[in-house]
């Protein structure tokens, strides 16, 4: 089987949304082929001026059934100066995997956690090219979603059932890139 | 010797198989956040476009994402089917199908999933996807959208092998058979996707 040197989801980032304290969301990502993961990178925007510290947590969990497990993280911070990536759009990258792993491939999902320490207001995920954000809840099997109460840390496991999986909030897809 | 040379062979092989084949708990035609918005489509036309699968897959509920700019879609009596096809030289050839009727949410996108007709297991490689929506009754169709990945109009056909194209006659059926011929492959109107998703 191939070797892949790295994989993303769709660089397409025209949209904006806003990124809430504690708030942890699970979003699909298709691996075609195995990857050593190493690296990290999600799409953002600071949205303000002025300095900004922010942690983060990454997890790759598997799904078996209705329950999503977690298999490693990633966990990171990035600093933005006032003249650097205020305003604009830029990537956050962490490279220190809790475990090394080959990922297989197959539907994976990335939990990603915002920690709560600290405000992360003006944060946003760079998401796609027009947001369609549908009334009724996803139907047939899970495709991802995000927790309605806060938490300050990566569950081991989470039912699907208690995800949110309605309206853009809910179902939104950041753009990630994960690398060899 | 030479027979316990072959039991290691057959063992291993076993072993990879399994490895190399995991199957998919969903399949999306293109990423949703990659959509460029909504169109109308228009009534009993059939479009239809080619999908890689890298993986294993069951056929078990293909999602659509629609927009319903009318009340009167509360009560549409209109169908949408879903067609899975294999291409065989140029001809595309009906595998399995899906429908869906209903009605949707006028203020916001509403997800449909339709009903498979068979249980199936798609194998990996290429696949095309077709999907038509018909009106039996009110001619509400006009206010249904499909969420599409495309709204660029290229004035000449789609050069190389057939990877997608739109019916020109309209059909209440998904047909069992369809000569790519008879497909328009030039325009907007052929080239664009509507977001389907299929979940095991």
């Amino acid at each position: 089987m191939p070797q892949l040197d790295f994989q993303h989801n769709g660089l397409v980032m025209n949209q904006n949304l806003i990124i809430n304290n504690g708030s942890l969301s699970f979003f699909p990502f298709l691996i075609n082929d195995s990857i050593s993961w190493v690296n990290f990178n999600v799409a953002m925007v600071y949205g303000a001026s002025g300095s900004k510290t922010q942690s983060l947590s990454v997890g790759l969990y598997s799904i078996s059934g209705s329950s999503l497990s977690l298999t490693n993280s990633i966990t990171g911070s990035f600093g933005i100066t006032a003249t650097g990536q205020a305003l604009n759009r830029f990537w956050f990258s962490a490279t220190a995997t809790s475990a090394t792993q080959n990922i297989n491939p197959g539907n994976w999902y990335f939990g990603i956690l915002f920690s709560t320490v600290g405000a992360s207001s003006n944060i946003s995920f760079g998401v796609g090219a027009s947001l369609a954000s549908a009334g009724n809840a996803f139907p047939g099997g899970f495709i991802g979603g995000a927790m309605t109460n806060s938490t300050n840390a990566l569950p081991s496991s989470i039912a699907t059932s208690n995800l949110n999986i309605t309206g853009i909030d809910a179902m939104f897809i950041p753009c990630i890139i994960i690398s060899a | 010797m030479s027979d316990f040379l072959l039991m290691g062979v057959g063992d291993r092989r076993a072993v990879v198989v399994a490895a190399a084949n995991p199957q998919l708990q969903f399949f999306e035609n293109f990423p949703g956040k990659g959509g460029a918005g909504n169109v109308a489509y228009s009534n009993g036309t059939l479009s239809i476009h080619a999908v890689n699968i890298p993986l294993s897959l069951s056929f078990g509920y293909p999602v659509v994402l629609l927009s319903a700019s009318s009340n009167a879609l509360s009560n549409w009596l209109g169908e949408i089917h879903f067609g899975l096809y294999s291409l065989n030289g140029s001809t595309l050839s009906l595998a399995n199908s899906a429908s869906a009727a209903g009605s949707f949410i006028t203020t916001a996108y509403s997800w449909m999933s339709m009903a498979t007709s068979a249980t199936q297991n798609i194998s990996p490689g290429a696949w095309y996807f077709g999907l038509n929506i018909f009106t039996s009754g009110v001619a509400v169709h006009t206010s249904l959208s499909f969420f599409v990945n495309s709204s660029i109009n290229p004035q000449n056909a789609i050069p190389g092998g057939f990877l997608m194209g739109r019916m020109t006659a309209s059909t209440n059926a998904m047909p069992g058979s369809i000569a790519t011929s008879d497909l328009d492959i030039t325009g907007s109107d052929a080239i664009r996707q509507p977001y389907i998703i299929i979940t095991a």
